[in-house]
């Protein structure tokens, strides 16, 4: 069956991420499944219960999915991937952009130099707490943590770790994250 | 009785950067990253990751399918309103069968009770498992118990009967109440 467009284009390279068939989402050829935001929010409140090292659980699942993306990314790219990723701040807008139609949050990049900046306006790991009225004295969003992590990975080819520095589930009108080259 | 909204739309919209089903708030993950997401679930807690996801999904699911079909409380059907629940149920697995996971097919329904078998066919996440011993669908089940609960208005379990990781043909689920 022929592969349809749900019109979505990305503004950088005219890739279209998001393909359907039949009912079935694809992103990158890869089979989506749609999960309601509130469930974050359900999940995170279970595992608080008595799960030790959730939040690294949730980090590294981001972080293993992004990789996962970038991967299929490339593949869809074929021979021009090389050229086209080459240009590091191309290449993070085009990711991006990807993660732009996933649902997770309005994701734009803040700053490239000296580090990665990223701001999200309505994450869907902290909006439930907003709409709750309930307030965290952490941020929240690992998984989208863990996900910016594996993009700046593949992207500067070595380990960085993200840290969410404001977070709407604690106050702030946006979240934002900084990448920080691992050491050792 | 009460109408169920004809106009409810069970597809998924994504339309600037906001992605909805049948109205509702939803992100989209590929199913491999779930299947990675309670792989590392399960290496972090053992047997109880499938309680987690399921009571996750069961919650969520419950307060998307009331607002789905427009009632804000657990308690709207003792106002005076009823609603064809088979028709609810009907309309869920109309909008489950947009989301990726496999497809749903109701198999017995009996409101008195209540109870509701459905087996679930070319799941997407068993897939991504070796074959083994025990069901992985928690998420669907919690997503089935949580639709269910809406539809009833009673607390309401699902467990998985059979499921393709276990090498069955397909996955089947038996929702009744808790």
């Amino acid at each position: 069956m022929e592969m349809n467009s749900v019109s979505l284009k990305s503004r950088v390279s005219n890739v279209e991420y998001i393909k359907k068939r039949g009912k079935d989402l694809f992103i990158f050829s890869k089979q989506i499944v749609v999960l309601d935001v509130r469930g974050l929010y359900h999940m995170k409140k279970e595992l608080e219960k008595g799960v030790e090292k959730s939040d690294e659980m949730l980090y590294e699942a981001g972080r293993l999915s992004l990789m996962e993306i970038h991967e299929s990314l490339v593949a869809s790219l074929g021979d021009a991937a090389v050229t086209i990723l080459s240009d590091r701040e191309s290449a993070l807008d085009m990711l991006v952009d990807a993660l732009n139609n996933l649902g997770l949050g309005e994701i734009s990049v803040l700053e490239f130099k000296p580090a990665i900046k990223f701001a999200v306006k309505h994450s869907a790991g902290a909006q439930d707490y907003v709409n709750r009225k309930e307030m965290s004295r952490h941020p929240v969003c690992y998984a989208l943590a863990g996900m910016f992590a594996g993009v700046c990975e593949k992207l500067l080819q070595s380990p960085v770790i993200c840290k969410e520095t404001r977070c709407i589930a604690c106050g702030n009108n946006a979240c934002e994250f900084i990448m920080n080259t691992k050491k050792g | 009785m009460g109408m169920i909204d004809k106009n409810i739309k069970h597809e998924v919209i994504i339309e600037e950067g906001k992605t909805t089903i049948a109205g509702q708030r939803a992100m989209l993950l590929s199913v491999k990253t779930i299947a990675t997401q309670q792989k590392e679930l399960e290496r972090l807690v053992g047997e109880k990751w499938g309680h987690v996801v399921y009571e996750a999904e069961r919650k969520a699911i419950q307060e998307a399918a009331l607002q789905i079909f427009g009632l804000k409380q657990l308690d709207s059907f003792t106002k005076g309103k009823t609603f064809d629940k088979k028709s609810m149920v009907d309309t869920l697995i109309g909008i489950f069968n947009c989301a990726g996971y496999g497809v749903l097919k109701l198999k017995k329904f009996d409101e008195a009770k209540p109870y509701v078998l459905v087996t679930m066919e070319k799941s997407t996440i068993p897939q991504e498992y070796e074959k083994r011993d025990s069901p992985v669908c928690f998420r669907v089940a919690g997503i089935l118990a949580g639709g269910a609960e809406a539809v009833f208005m009673v607390p309401m379990k699902c467990k998985e009967k059979k499921c393709m990781s276990m090498g069955d043909s397909h996955c089947e689920f038996e929702i009744t109440r808790r």
